[in-house]
């Protein structure tokens, strides 16, 4: 369910927020890959504007993976305007999401409602992140298949052996029917999930992630969602004036760029993780760039960093928590290695300190 | 004139009954004018208006504050009324 951190972190913080903004980029790869083979191709909707429930019978076994499916069809394909409420930690944002899908092209804005004013508007591949408290607009490369909503989970035969998937209740929320799907983690490395789906969008209306006790980590809730057959190009314009502001742009990494120290891996992985992405990147405030690589089991993934110089401001140590996402910080051979995800804290210990410098080949 | 505060409401909306609890609590120190619910979606213009934000508050037909209670704003209000 991860999105990107949108309130101000604590200074002590920021580096860990910049790291998950990076983790946000790889993790959406992954849940891009993890898309079963027969799913529809993003960009043909799921069902018309306004239909029923598209005939899912809720008491056939495969029913809460059809629709699992079809909300993650909806998120990517339909076109939608809405309020939510993001709680974690104690705190709530209330924040507005619009998505709209034209002639092939995604574009989303999401915009903190609370007073911040902090923006996220994404157009096709590129994220301009508009910080008015900071005075700046942040432009970078994000895949086709990040959503400003978060990634919700997806299914396939892997996946089912680390997650039990169960129809919960019917009920109603905004006035409309929803159908409660529990996704349930079958041990200690991973979270799980309780999504309403609306039986007339596929939207998710309300999500939970929960941890193996069943307590809610992060909650987002619809107060208000509407799925209009078209939105004007003037809902995807910032409500704030950026003059003065100062721009920063992404700095996309050269194609025949070479790792300029050892490739990095983990020893040992939990259960059912493995490899997804491996990348370099140039995140702003690293001395150097930064080898990013995610493992995941298909639905939860984890992000480890390591870093090619020692940098006092990155002397993070052991474990910490940043909204919904765990994180675990130390030093291999003199290089600064974080894990981070929305994972339980035992599974980014476990990855961080698993990861070793692959030897020089000969 | 009495004043009246009207809370645009949506059906199993979690937010809109968060707004309508904080001012019960508020009014445990306040002394609030009496609250009169409304359902967004049982008329166009009121959704047209009010759909997306609800939840909203209005202090005689003004809006106060939408999604969450603005406390400081609702009080404010309410004492440049009576001044």
């Amino acid at each position: 369910m991860r999105r990107m951190p949108i309130t101000r972190s604590s200074d002590r913080l920021t580096w860990l927020a910049l790291l998950l903004a990076a983790a946000a980029v790889g993790t959406a790869a992954a849940a891009a890959e993890a898309v079963p083979a027969n799913a529809s191709p993003s960009g043909a909707m799921p069902a018309p504007h306004g239909a029923a429930s598209g005939g899912t019978d809720s008491t056939k076994p495969d029913a809460p993976q059809k629709l699992l499916d079809r909300m993650n069809e909806a998120l990517t394909s339909l076109n939608y305007d809405g309020v939510f409420s993001h709680a974690q930690n104690g705190e709530i944002e209330t924040l507005r999401i619009i998505h709209r899908v034209a002639g092939g092209k995604v574009m989303e804005r999401l915009v903190s409602l609370d007073g911040s004013g902090r923006e996220f508007i994404r157009t096709g591949s590129e994220l301009a992140c508009y910080l008015p408290d900071e005075r700046r607009v942040l432009v970078e490369q994000q895949p086709q298949k990040s959503l400003l909503l978060g990634n919700l989970p997806r299914f396939d035969a892997n996946t089912r052996r680390f997650y039990e998937i169960q129809m919960g209740q019917r009920t109603r929320l905004i006035g409309r029917r929803a159908q409660l799907v529990l996704v349930t983690a079958r041990d200690q490395y991973r979270y799980g999930y309780r999504l309403w789906i609306d039986a007339a969008t596929g939207m998710p209306l309300k999500t939970q992630l929960c941890d193996g006790r069943g307590r809610v980590i992060e909650q987002v809730v619809f107060a208000s969602l509407e799925t209009p057959r078209a939105i004007p190009d003037s809902a995807f314009k910032p409500d704030i004036s950026t003059a003065g502001f100062e721009w920063m742009r992404q700095v996309p990494m050269p194609g025949n760029a070479r790792a300029p120290f050892a490739a990095w891996y983990a020893l040992r992985l939990p259960p059912g993780f493995h490899m997804s992405v491996r990348t370099e990147q140039v995140i702003p405030g690293a001395g150097g760039p930064v080898e990013h690589i995610v493992y995941t089991d298909g639905i939860a993934s984890v992000s480890v960093f390591v870093e090619s110089h020692m940098h006092p401001d990155h002397a993070l140590s052991g474990g910490t928590q940043l909204g919904s996402s765990s994180a675990y910080a130390t030093i291999v051979d003199g290089h600064p290695v974080t894990a981070v995800g929305e994972v339980p804290p035992v599974t980014v210990r476990f990855i961080a300190s698993s990861v070793k410098a692959r030897p020089p080949a000969h | 004139m009495d004043a009246q505060l009207t809370v645009m409401h949506r059906h199993e909306c979690e937010l809109c009954d968060d707004m309508l609890a904080d001012l019960e609590r508020l009014r445990a120190s306040v002394d609030l004018p009496p609250v009169e619910v409304v359902d967004v979606d049982s008329d166009s213009e009121l959704h047209r208006k009010y759909g997306l934000s609800v939840p909203v508050l209005l202090l005689d037909g003004t809006v106060v504050c939408r999604h969450r209670l603005d406390a400081a704003e609702l009080i404010r209000l309410l004492g440049q009324r009576s001044a």
